[in-house]
Order: structure tokens, then C-alpha cells, then sequence
């Protein structure tokens, strides 16, 4: 990558966070819905905390709490990003720029879903403060960002490029509808219902893998997995993720070479 | 003059209010088809197919009614109208809200003629299936991205609305009074009460959830009313 392409991605990702970070609705809907297990659970963590579980599992269960529902509000806030210029007519504008259309997308995903996740990432680190005041051990810290490296990022990556990528090929109301639904059936449905789902799977975007796998924190559908899936888990979701990005460039490249 | 407003209306909303719910019932006769191929039973069709439109259809018209608020570009000329914009405004939400509606009938009729509509109660009486929770969802979703006018936001409302009711729906009986508001009470039943008569308890909810979208309803009414907030809507 050139300085200047680089210059371009970096000048985007700014943008992108900014413009998104400012939007009072990302902060409410996203920070509420990431809360809400907690607070709908009667203020209790997934793992107790005076159990005496290890710091790591009560540190990955509370990641997997957050995103029960967070991601939800993260993929529908972000899915209205691709359209904005779309609709705003800025398109035909941003292509005449030295600024290439790669750096505009990848710009777009990384700084609108960066600032999308800072309220769960807020949550998350509210709880995980707390856990480490209660183990009274400050690797918790540390710990904690390892965690929410390795449970949350693959899985909100994964769903903000389909949020960021399909919206270019769907109605925005029809995807909110998919999404809404996949959210529901590949990572809140019980295996147990017999519906085929991708909940407990290698691809359950949530993170049980990773949470079960690596720290042995309970999954959210009751599997147990050894450590190999998750990472298995993280290379599948970020692949996913990947491919989502690409199969929109080339479809954006597509349809800007037809005018 | 209404009638030409009204075909206006209908030309306007767009593919995508046609489409998504036509997408979301076309998947409910994918599956029965398929179950039907694979040989089960006419009662689990029909308690599959009496959820799907329980559940599935609310959240569609909702996601797509709300993008029809506040989408006007330029809404000070639409104001300056003698033409009410708030009446333009409802007129789009009957359109949106009626036609997931047909479509709904249209597949109650289609799954009873086949004997794979399994809710024990009248024909007429058993839309409020998919009616009750249809109306309630869009009006609260609509309401809320009028409040804080942003369609985006309201959409977040209405799908974590489902997915909550939908995962933590349990929480909802342990009080009598928070069960009449469950969006998805015929599902419940069917999971708890072989052979899923409707109870009193189930119309009582029904009837409950629909006087609460009124409610809702006359929320979005009072705030069309107020043009300046229509006027300030974030456009970030």
C-alpha cells in the first residue's frame, strides 16, 4: 500500500468514526441491548462471581453476556452506512477523488464499526472493571482486552462487513429483517429445538467457541468445545468477514464500471 | 382527489414494501412445502406455520414501516402544503401495514384450505395470530423513530423488542399482567398446552395488545403533529 493510499484508508477511518461516534442512537441502542442479559438476569454474571471460578472464565462468560444482544444493535446501526452515500447522492462525487473506492470501504467498515462497537466495548470493560475489583487481581485488566480480542472482535467483524456488504445488494429493511432473524436463529437458538442452526457451531458469530474453547467459560447454547475449534472459530468468522468485504468491492467495482 | 393520493401513495413507497414481506412469506412456504415433503405430520406444519406468521411477519412490516417516517427529503416544502403531512405520513403506514395484512389472510386461507392451519378457534378470530403482534410492533417502532426521529433507531427498538420477548419470553408469565403484553402468547401456548386451545387468556391478550398499539398509534398521530420536530431530525 502507497503512503498516499494509506494517508486516503486512515483519513476515512477517522471520518467514518467520527461521524458515527457522534450519533447519540449508536451509543443508546447498542450500550442498552448489551446490558440488557444483565440486567434481565437480575444483575448476575454468567459465571458467580463468589464461586471461586477461575478469573478468565468468569472474565470470558461476562463477554459472552455482552453479546447476547449487543451485535444485534451493532449490525442494524451500521447496515445504513453503504446507502447513506447512495442516497445522498455523494457517490459519482467521492469517485471522481484521487481517493480509491478500497480505501473509501475498508475505511467505511473500520471506523463505523470501531465506533458501533465502543458502546458494547464500554459495558464490556464497566463489567470486567468491576470482576477485577472483585478478584481483587489486576491481570484482569490485560486479561479483559485479550478476551474481548479473541470472543467479541471475530464475531462483530464478521457480522458488521455483512452489515457494511449486503445492504449494497438489498433494501435496507429487508436485510434489518434477515439480520434481525439470523441473530436470532445462527446464535440464540437452543441446537437443542432440533432446527438446523449455526448456534453452537464453529461459526456462531456470538463466541461460544472461543469463550468455551480457550477459557472454559459456559457457551451460550450449553456446547463444549476444545481449544483448536475456537481458533478454527476465529479463522472461519474473520474468512467470513473477508469474504463479504470482497464480494462487496467487486460488486461496487461492477456497477461503477457500467456508467 | 383521495383516490389519486392514495394511488400516489401506493407508486411511492418502493420495492422495498412490496418485497420484503412477499420474501418473508415466501421462506414460510419454502419450509411448509419442504416439511411436507419429508413427511411430517399436519399438526407440526400447523404449529410451525401458526408461528412463523406469529413471529416472522411482525418484525417485517415493522423494519419496513418505520423507513417510511421521516424519509421525505425535503419536508419543509411537504409542511408548507396545504396538504396535511401528517395525513401523507398515515396514508404510507396503511399502505405498509396493509399489505403484509393480505398477504397474511391470503396464507391463512391458503394453509386452511390444506389443513395446515391448526389454531382452534374461527377462522376470522384466528388472524389475530399475526394482527396483534403486527400492529403493535409497527406502531411502537414507527412511535419510536418519530421520537427520536431517526428510522435507524426505531428499527433497533422493534428488533430488540423481538429478539428479547423472543429469548427472555419466560420472564413475561411471571407476572400476570406483563403475559397479556407478550407479542408471541400462540407460540407459547403451543409449546405449553397440547392441544393449543386458545384461552380466554390468550384473546385477553390479544385484545390487550391491540388497544396498547391504539395507544402507540395515537403517540405517532400526536407527534406528526409537531412539525418542528420533524423539521430537526440528525441526519448523521
Amino acid at each position: 500500500m502507497t503512503s498516499g493510499a494509506f494517508t486516503a484508508l486512515r483519513g476515512a477511518i477517522g471520518y467514518e468514526f467520527r461521524m458515527q461516534a457522534r450519533r447519540k442512537a449508536v451509543w443508546i441502542t447498542v450500550g442498552l441491548l448489551s446490558v440488557f442479559p444483565f440486567v434481565a438476569s437480575g444483575l448476575r454474571f454468567t459465571v458467580d462471581l463468589s464461586s471461586g471460578a477461575p478469573l478468565p472464565q468468569a472474565v470470558a462468560g461476562w463477554a459472552l453476556q455482552c453479546m447476547l444482544f449487543g451485535p444485534l444493535g451493532f449490525g442494524i446501526m451500521l447496515a445504513d452506512r453503504l446507502r447513506r452515500e447512495h442516497r445522498l447522492g455523494a457517490t459519482e462525487l467521492f469517485d471522481t477523488l484521487p481517493v480509491s473506492m478500497d480505501g473509501r470501504l475498508w475505511g467505511k467498515y473500520l471506523g463505523a464499526a470501531l465506533a458501533t462497537m465502543a458502546p458494547l466495548f464500554l459495558v464490556y470493560a464497566a463489567g470486567a472493571g468491576y470482576i477485577a475489583i472483585r478478584y481483587n487481581d489486576w491481570r484482569a485488566i490485560p486479561l479483559a482486552v485479550a478476551v474481548f480480542l479473541l470472543v467479541n472482535i471475530p464475531g462483530l467483524a464478521f457480522v458488521g462487513a455483512f452489515s457494511i456488504a449486503c445492504p449494497a445488494v438489498l433494501w435496507t429493511p429487508l436485510y434489518w429483517v434477515l439480520f434481525t432473524g439470523y441473530w436470532m436463529w445462527g446464535n440464540n437458538l437452543d441446537p437443542e429445538t432440533g432446527i438446523p442452526t449455526l448456534s453452537g457451531t464453529w461459526l456462531e458469530a456470538a463466541g461460544s467457541a472461543t469463550a468455551n474453547g480457550f477459557f472454559n467459560a459456559p457457551s451460550l447454547n450449553g456446547t463444549t468445545v476444545a481449544p483448536w475449534e475456537g481458533v478454527l472459530s476465529i479463522a472461519l468468522l474473520l474468512g467470513g468477514a473477508l469474504v463479504a468485504m470482497l464480494a462487496c468491492r467487486f460488486y461496487l467495482k461492477a456497477v461503477a464500471q457500467r456508467y | 382527489m383521495s383516490v389519486q393520493l392514495w394511488r400516489h401513495e401506493l407508486r411511492r413507497v418502493g420495492w422495498a414494501v412490496w418485497g420484503t414481506p412477499l420474501v418473508v412469506l415466501a421462506f414460510l412456504a419454502v419450509v411448509v412445502v419442504t416439511m411436507a415433503v419429508i413427511g411430517e405430520s399436519d399438526q407440526r406444519i400447523g404449529r410451525w406455520s401458526g408461528r412463523y406468521l406469529e413471529i416472522a411477519l411482525p418484525l417485517g412490516a415493522a423494519l419496513v414501516a418505520v423507513t417510511l417516517v421521516n424519509c421525505d427529503p425535503i419536508r419543509e416544502l411537504q409542511l408548507s402544503l396545504p396538504l396535511s403531512y401528517r395525513a401523507t405520513v398515515l396514508r404510507r403506514l396503511a399502505v405498509a401495514m396493509s399489505w403484509p395484512a393480505l398477504l397474511a389472510t391470503i396464507a391463512v386461507a391458503g394453509l386452511a384450505v390444506v389443513g395446515w392451519w391448526r389454531i382452534p378457534s374461527s377462522l376470522v378470530s384466528s388472524q389475530l395470530v399475526w394482527l396483534a403482534p403486527l400492529v403493535w410492533l409497527t406502531s411502537v417502532a414507527v412511535g419510536s423513530a418519530l421520537l427520536v426521529r431517526n428510522p435507524t433507531t426505531g428499527s433497533v427498538v422493534a428488533a430488540g423488542i423481538w429478539l428479547i420477548e423472543l429469548v427472555f419470553g419466560g420472564l413475561f408469565f411471571l407476572h400476570d399482567w406483563l403475559s397479556q403484553l407478550h407479542l408471541f402468547f400462540t407460540s407459547y401456548l403451543f409449546s405449553t398446552f397440547p392441544p393449543d386451545a386458545p384461552t380466554s387468556d390468550w384473546l385477553v391478550n390479544r385484545l390487550v395488545l391491540l388497544s396498547t398499539a391504539g395507544l402507540a398509534l395515537l403517540g405517532v398521530w400526536l407527534l406528526l403533529g409537531r412539525d418542528e420536530r420533524l423539521l430537526l431530525e440528525a441526519e448523521a
